[in-house]
């Protein structure tokens, strides 16, 4: 425990304790006015890292709970490497409590636990809270997304895909990426079969289908989650495969701006409403040119 | 399918497809040994190896996924095969071929059946690599198996780490690199464009004072009733400037086509420019002409 200036203490929350995750979906569902059960909150968070469990860490005034942020924990790749990483998440305060700092003496402690605990870094992707995280809470800004739409429609199909050359290889070294065994069975906890994985000719996809309304008429879009390309000189016939398997019209591509699969692709645009990357450096030190390979799987509201 | 092959029927009627002028081939054959477990593999398997000595009077490679590697045991689970029974037909199959070490790895061993749990070069652990690595060996140990010190990589997955774990332990030849881009790994393809390696060329990479002898996989065989194609394809990956070739062509186990594969290297025996080699022959071979030496 931890006591903050403003006479918050800041406690580590067993998700194990019944009471504790009673009083967790309590707040939760007081500052967003929402009506979750405590099972979907274990989902979306119980990463089953190979490192570190997910921190659930609380602010109580008088003993009441009444601030809450979950810090789920994901071992990113890096050469090889697990690079035990935090993505700050589900971060609530009751109305009476805010605007008192709550969120920011959680966050401060968090960096103090993970950082003795040994872990790498903390990462998000803020909107409303983005100047917090820029400003006093320290972390550096990571860099936005992009995407691409790639329509299974004759001659605009063909246009997303830059011809890979013979002298090429993709080799993705010195490259943050996300973990994707982690993110499938983190993702299916939460959203079941709608998270779908296909693979061929060793290239991997995993994501899921949605329905939208493009002038008028209904579309079926893959959203991916994630995408492993260990042949990428087979990537056009890969997507080509998934859009006939997954019967969709629209596979969307959204990577942070860094992601070296990129190269791969033709027509990226910005993508402002997805938010931007924030990244905070606890044992590990990150830097403006560092890559990353993430994709919108990796966001915790994907 | 059907007028495909009418199509190359007539094709091959009016081009005749051969070896480009002054081309030599140094050839042996491995087959990744995944599903022994299964009677009608093993069987087939055996068979195939027969004929294989039969025909090019030397034996072929087959490198072996270990006992206790996870869908191996999957396999021998569905199959009612326990652990002595697969190592009495891994002991049958060494005398009809050459036994090798052949590696698939997971970020964890449950994760046997999830793509997006397989290593490869672009999706990587090196911790669950060392660790099924070792227990792969030490299965061989325990067995009485030798791999001969022989390694062809699973989804062709290799890097530094791997190779850096082949020269440690010993190993003398991998067969896992290729220029076909059918059986290309990101991590070879990049070594050899570095260091000009051309198809069929042997090379070594190095590890402190230690090395290891790479010997190409040319490109796979033969599904097609039409050995030209064999013929075509290599040709289409050879350098003008590099023509006496070593190297071998794979097949897995569950997908040999024995039938077209025997009659494609029976088409090839026929050129007279094709020697076939075991093992022996091909690290003998391959040794000779390893004239670079790279760092893993």
């Amino acid at each position: 425990m931890a006591r903050s200036g403003a006479g918050y203490v800041i406690e580590e929350l067993d998700p194990a304790d019944p009471r504790a995750t009673d009083e967790m979906t309590r707040v939760i569902n007081a500052a967003f006015g929402s009506a979750v059960e405590w099972d979907h909150v274990r989902a979306m968070a119980d990463s089953q890292s190979l490192v570190a469990p997910t921190l659930y860490l609380g602010a109580r005034c008088g003993g009441e709970l009444v601030g809450l942020t979950l810090f789920i924990s994901h071992d990113l790749l890096y050469n090889g490497e697990i690079v035990s990483a935090f993505q700050v998440s589900t971060a609530c305060t009751v109305a009476a409590h805010q605007n008192r700092r709550v969120f920011f003496s959680i966050c401060e402690r968090a960096k103090e636990l993970l950082k003795a605990r040994g872990a790498d870094l903390l990462f998000t992707f803020p909107l409303v809270t983005r100047p917090i995280f820029l400003g006093p809470l320290g972390f550096r800004d990571g860099g936005g997304y992009v995407k691409l739409n790639i329509k299974a429609v004759p001659g605009l199909f063909h246009r997303c895909f830059r011809p890979v050359r013979d002298d090429e290889a993709l080799l993705l070294e010195d490259v943050y990426c996300q973990n994707d065994r982690q993110l499938v069975r983190l993702r299916q906890q939460v959203s079941g079969r709608e998270i779908v994985v296909f693979a061929a000719d060793g290239n991997v996809v995993w994501g899921k289908v949605a329905r939208r309304t493009v002038a008028g008429l209904p579309v079926r879009l893959f959203s991916v989650g994630g995408l492993v390309v260990n042949y990428p000189h087979r990537l056009r016939r890969f997507i080509a495969d998934l859009i006939r398997a997954h019967h969709v019209q629209v596979v969307q591509v959204v990577a942070h701006q860094s992601a070296p699969i990129l190269t791969l692709f033709r027509g990226w645009r910005a993508a402002p409403a997805v938010d931007a990357l924030a990244v905070f450096d606890l044992n590990r030190r990150t830097a403006l040119g560092d890559r990353f390979n993430f994709m919108i799987g990796l966001k915790d509201d994907y | 399918m059907i007028v495909k092959n009418a199509l190359k029927r007539a094709y091959y009627a009016l081009v005749r497809a051969e070896l480009p002028p002054g081309a030599r081939l140094t050839l042996g054959y491995i087959v990744h040994t995944e599903a022994v477990w299964d009677a009608d593999t093993f069987t087939r398997l055996l068979g195939f190896c027969r004929a294989y000595r039969a025909l090019t009077g030397v034996g072929a490679i087959c490198a072996l996924m270990t006992g206790v590697n996870p869908l191996v045991r999957q396999g021998m689970a569905r199959h009612g095969v326990d652990g002595a029974e697969y190592r009495d037909r891994v002991g049958r199959l060494a005398e009809e071929a050459r036994l090798g070490y052949h590696g698939h790895f997971w970020f964890r061993r449950e994760d046997v059946g999830r793509p997006e749990a397989a290593i490869m070069w672009n999706n990587y652990l090196r911790t669950a690599v060392e660790e099924q690595f070792a227990a792969d060996l030490e299965w061989f140990a325990a067995s009485g198996v030798s791999h001969h010190g022989i390694y062809v990589g699973g989804w062709w997955f290799v890097n530094r780490d791997v190779h850096r774990l082949l020269i440690t332990r010993g190993f003398i030849a991998d067969y896992s690199c290729s220029k076909s881009p059918w059986f290309q790994n990101q991590y070879y393809h990049r070594l050899m464009l570095d260091h000009t390696i051309r198809c069929g060329e042997p090379f070594r990479v190095a590890a402190g004072d230690r090395s290891l002898l790479c010997i190409q996989n040319l490109i796979g065989c033969h599904q097609t009733p039409f050995p030209q194609d064999f013929v075509r394809n290599l040709t289409a990956l050879m350098d003008p400037a590099y023509r006496e070739m070593v190297g071998v062509v794979n097949a897995h186990d569950f997908d040999l086509d024995s039938d077209h594969t025997l009659a494609c290297l029976e088409y090839l025996a026929g050129t007279g420019r094709v020697t076939f080699a075991d093992a022996d022959g091909l690290v003998r071979e391959g040794g000779a002409r390893a004239l670079r030496e790279v760092p893993a």
